[in-house]
């Protein structure tokens, strides 16, 4: 017994040790490994394109790729940037947090005239931090604009036949207006936008002149919001309530007719179970007795709006805002709503191995280009055929493959109108305004007094507000 | 007082008198207290002591064989012909040196600072790297163990050159390398066995531990995360944060504060509130399934089983969706007519909802023990009471309860400290929480636990120091609970009597 436990100690030891010996004699192959980090389902078109990259320019290198791309970029690679993977997509919103740790090697020279020249301007705007610019837009097709149904509104007073689209400077109270003239199936369809959601709720202050802005310290972290979607102080204390009020009414002029009374084709939307803005899209396609005409939403309705609506599926820029008229304290100004829009950039690590396996930046330099090329023409078209991302490069929204998305048509209209890019927000930022959309139209349609109706309790609600979202820093 | 005298008295004054004996008693108690501690310190140091003492002495009285083991590890062992002690010494000394020299001495050098030279990047965007302060603390921490392994070597290689040297000198056996390894086999056969799970407890449990608690006295946060940044010893600035706002982190420190007395309140409630009710539904249930007159007995504790099989995992994240504004009760509710109630963005609501969804996870488990204890309990207790005139709830107070807490005590215990850290049924449910205090910190939420809002610091927010700090204040709270209830409940003091 004790022989044969003793036997078997040895024979154990032994074991290990050979083990050990393999183990340490098999690693250190050959060719370096350059990671990929992107989402998950763009694995095969990622490798494939990095093979014919790699055999094209003669570089001697593996490819291995990551699902941490995107929305899990920011969590994987603050673990360690050491480990991290040498390029990889992450959502613009990210883009401090991710230069703060370093992961985000500075684009300069050509290739930053390149990225300026070749993408669209609200893409690249978006990996700026003061005046550097640390990422390649790999896509752009995050933000909204107006879905329409063409038979809806085909021969109306808002209808241009030159563009086959609405006119240029349509407000809301228009399509309600063309609605009641086209009649028949549309005269009790439906229009709506998400006035209780935050994220379109942004839209309509960015309209009026309201924005935001943080600021960080020498350190990276936030140590005041600033925002103006209520009031601007002037230097001498006084506050200027404009932007907000004109923000209201605008928001107000979407679903209540002249008279105040709420319009018949107007239905609330925002961002919560029972009222989605998603939901109510689905349930509206379907319904036979308020069909849906018209919402504003973004590309990830686009495959279901076009089964839905066939070949009567349009998509346009946003409409026009009505400010006050003169009998209300304005000056009957009208405003460009504007669109928060967010992009997928590619960064190059500076820590990944790759790079710091070469101090003379000669690896970074390729790891550049690797990235520009990823970034290139070829594969954002590849891309947007095998997933349905849209480009952020002009070619490539030119090009045959993707021209004819209706979708990303409307939503390029609406760059060419007017954008805000979502970069981070406040930390306080989206309940606030959320409780500000959504009970606006609350009170307005219940006829609640007191809230949001004169302009004393406007201003009050609009304070309110301001001072939520800058509290949070305080 | 006789205890003639105490028996005589009504429940109120003796209530009185036990509470103004233990009022006097109390400063005897923390005298003995501090008493016993500089005793037990004394012993510890004596033992220490005596190993030291032997040290002392071989160095004194050693000859020369002994002198240069002080230097070569095993050189005392080899001349003395035990030559595989000898050379596993001596092996010893030689990988301890190339390890020091290639590896943990630039460590160790550094470890004061945890690094000054930052990362730089140059011109061509190239980022040479400086000093990686995680690395340093990490391998600092590993070499520290080593260093301490090495010192224990030391010793123990100089104590057996002397015992050798004196052993010879009475002309006595020494043992050598067949007979070591016929020990190692055979008396010493439980260090054989137990010499890997050490290694693996020190290697995968300790050094991990130390390392954590290192970094509650550093910055590393997300401001501060290598190889960009250094992070550096703050020393107790993290506690002061934690406890009183003056720390290092601005405006944050009085944030940090005051969400640790709000999330600390809510832990202590949660924790007795979810034990004690888990305790007293559970008990009610067994009682109520095991009276008499009931019927089907076997389906009713069927039932509660089978929400013991459903995993907790699953049952918690589908609850979670069932409880949502739109989930399946608020439609019911909305259907009959009601309001919509929220039961998890609610501040109180949610508190209520957690607790609620906690005795349907938990009472199973106590409803199986209870009835156990229950079937134990002699009937004729309950005859004679109830001969005596008893009325239900006296005997329950008088026969069950007393009975119940005894057995249960331990079990109660742990449950306690379990619940201080029950991580799964708060985050799966509400994930920490309705978070609408602007006052509060953003990774807090209203009903977070501190072993919770720990999580949330380290994995959204990178604040591993502040994490760390937490953890140990968790430590100390569980243990401070567990000894000091551990040690004074009945079922410890009176396990030999028990009626």
């Amino acid at each position: 017994m004790k022989k044969n436990l003793k036997g078997l100690g040895v024979l154990a030891t032994s074991i290990l040790s050979i083990a050990a010996v393999v183990s340490l004699a098999s690693c250190g192959s050959g060719k370096p490994t350059i990671m990929i980090w992107g989402p998950a389902d763009h694995e095969t078109i990622y490798l494939e394109a990095a093979k014919e990259y790699a055999t094209a320019n003669s570089w001697d290198v593996d490819f291995a790729y990551g699902s941490s791309g995107d929305a899990g970029a920011y969590s994987a690679m603050s673990i360690d940037p050491q480990a991290g993977a040498e390029v990889y997509t992450f959502a613009n919103d990210m883009l401090s947090n991710l230069n703060r740790i370093g992961a985000l090697s500075k684009v300069t020279g050509d290739n930053l005239s390149w990225i300026k020249a070749n993408n669209v301007e609200a893409s690249t705007e978006a990996g700026k931090i003061g005046d550097g610019y640390y990422a390649y837009p790999v896509t752009a097709d995050n933000g909204y604009y107006m879905y329409f149904n063409k038979s809806a509104f085909e021969g109306t007073s808002i209808w241009d036949s030159k563009t086959n689209s609405l006119k240029d400077g349509y407000t809301l109270r228009d399509m309600y207006a063309a609605l009641d003239e086209k009649g028949g199936d549309w005269a009790n369809s439906y229009v709506t936008w998400g006035i209780g959601d935050s994220w379109y709720d942004s839209g309509v202050f960015f309209a009026t002149g309201g924005d935001y802005k943080v600021t960080y310290d020498e350190k990276g972290s936030q140590t005041d919001a600033k925002c103006w979607f209520g009031y601007q102080t002037a230097a001498d204390g006084t506050q200027d309530y404009t932007i907000g009020l004109e923000a209201a009414q605008s928001m107000k002029n979407t679903f209540l007719n002249v008279d105040g009374s709420a319009n018949k084709h107007f239905i609330y939307s925002d961002a919560t179970s029972g009222t989605h803005l998603n939901d109510n899209i689905t349930k509206y396609l379907k319904d036979k007795e308020h069909p849906l005409a018209a919402a504003i939403s973004g590309t990830w309705k686009s495959v279901e709006i076009k089964s839905a609506w066939g070949d009567n599926a349009s998509a346009t820029f946003l409409p026009t805002l009505e400010g006050r008229t003169t009998a209300q304290g304005g000056a009957n100004k009208e405003y460009q709503m504007k669109t928060f829009c967010g992009f997928k950039m590619m960064g190059v690590n500076p820590y990944s191995k790759s790079a710091q396996g070469d101090s003379t930046g000669d690896n970074l330099t390729k790891l550049h280009a690797f990235a520009k090329y990823l970034t290139d023409t070829d594969f954002q078209i590849k891309r947007y055929q095998s997933t349905g991302a849209g480009p952020s490069n002009l070619a490539a929204q030119k090009s045959d493959a993707v021209k004819n998305d209706y979708a990303l048509i409307g939503l390029n209209a609406q760059y060419a109108k007017g954008y805000r890019v979502q970069d981070s927000v406040p930390s306080n930022y989206w309940t606030p305004i959320q409780k500000f959309g959504a009970g606006l139209y609350n009170d307005m349609t219940q006829g609640v007094k007191g809230t949001y109706d004169t302009e004393a309790a406007l201003k009050r609600a609009l304070k309110q507000l301001q001072y939520d979202i800058e509290s949070a820093s305080k | 007082m006789a205890d003639l005298e105490y028996l005589g008295m009504n429940k109120f004054k003796k209530f009185c008198y036990r509470t103004k004996n233990s009022f006097v008693e109390f400063p005897y108690k923390i005298s003995n207290f501090f008493k016993t501690i500089p005793h037990k310190l004394k012993n510890s140091f004596k033992k220490v002591g005596s190993s030291l003492s032997e040290f002392a002495d071989a160095l004194i009285y050693g000859d020369w064989k002994t002198r240069l083991s002080f230097v070569f590890f095993g050189f005392g062992n080899i001349v003395h012909k035990q030559y595989l002690r000898g050379f596993l010494f001596l092996l010893y000394e030689i990988v301890f040196a190339f390890y020091m020299i290639g590896f943990g001495g630039q460590y160790i050098s550094k470890f004061s600072t945890l690094g000054t030279v930052a990362t730089v990047t140059l011109d061509n965007g190239f980022k040479k790297v400086g000093d990686n302060s995680f690395n340093i603390l990490l391998y600092g921490v590993l070499t520290i163990f080593i260093i301490f392994c090495t010192i224990i070597v030391w010793i123990s290689s100089v104590r057996q050159a002397y015992n050798s040297q004196r052993m010879t000198e009475i002309n006595k056996k020494l043992s050598y390398g067949r007979d070591d390894l016929k020990n190692l086999g055979n008396k010493y056969y439980h260090t054989t066995l137990l010499s890997l799970p050490f290694v693996g407890l020190v290697i995968f449990t300790i050094v991990p531990l130390i390392f954590m608690i290192f970094v509650a006295f550093t910055n590393y946060n997300n401001l501060h995360l290598p190889p960009e940044k250094l992070f550096t010893w703050v020393g107790f600035s993290n506690f002061s944060t934690l406890i009183s706002g003056n720390g290092l982190s601005g405006g944050d420190s009085e944030k940090f504060a005051y969400t640790f007395r709000i999330v600390l309140l809510w832990t202590i409630v949660w924790a007795v509130l979810a034990t004690f009710s888990n305790y007293f539904i559970g008990m009610v249930v067994a009682i109520i399934i095991n009276k008499k007159g009931i019927k089907f007995k076997k389906f009713w504790r069927t039932c509660l089983v089978t929400t013991i099989a459903v995993p907790q995992f699953v049952s918690l994240l589908l609850m979670s969706k069932m409880l949502a504004t739109d989930g399946i009760y608020n439609v019911i509710i909305t259907k009959l007519g009601g309001n919509a109630v929220r039961w998890l963005l609610d501040p109180s609501i949610a508190k209520c909802t957690v607790l609620l969804v906690n005795l349907w996870v938990g009472v199973p488990y106590t409803v199986l023990s209870c009835t156990g204890i229950l079937m134990n309990i002699p009937d004729d207790l309950y005859e004679a009471a109830r001969i005596d005139g008893a009325n239900p709830y006296k005997m329950f107070t008088r026969i069950t309860l007393p009975y119940m807490n005894f057995v249960m005590g331990p079990s109660l215990i742990s449950a306690f400290v379990g619940n201080i850290n029950n991580f799964n049924i708060i985050y799966l449910l509400t994930g920490g929480g309705p978070s609408y205090d602007v006052n509060m910190v953003a990774t807090a939420g209203q009903t977070d636990l501190l072993i919770t809002w720990l999580y949330k610091l380290t994995v959204n927010d990178q604040s591993y120091d502040m994490a760390s700090v937490i953890g140990i204040f968790v430590f100390i709270i569980v243990a401070l609970a567990s000894l000091l209830t551990y040690s004074k409940i009945g079922s410890v003091k009176n396990e030999e009597d028990f009626q």
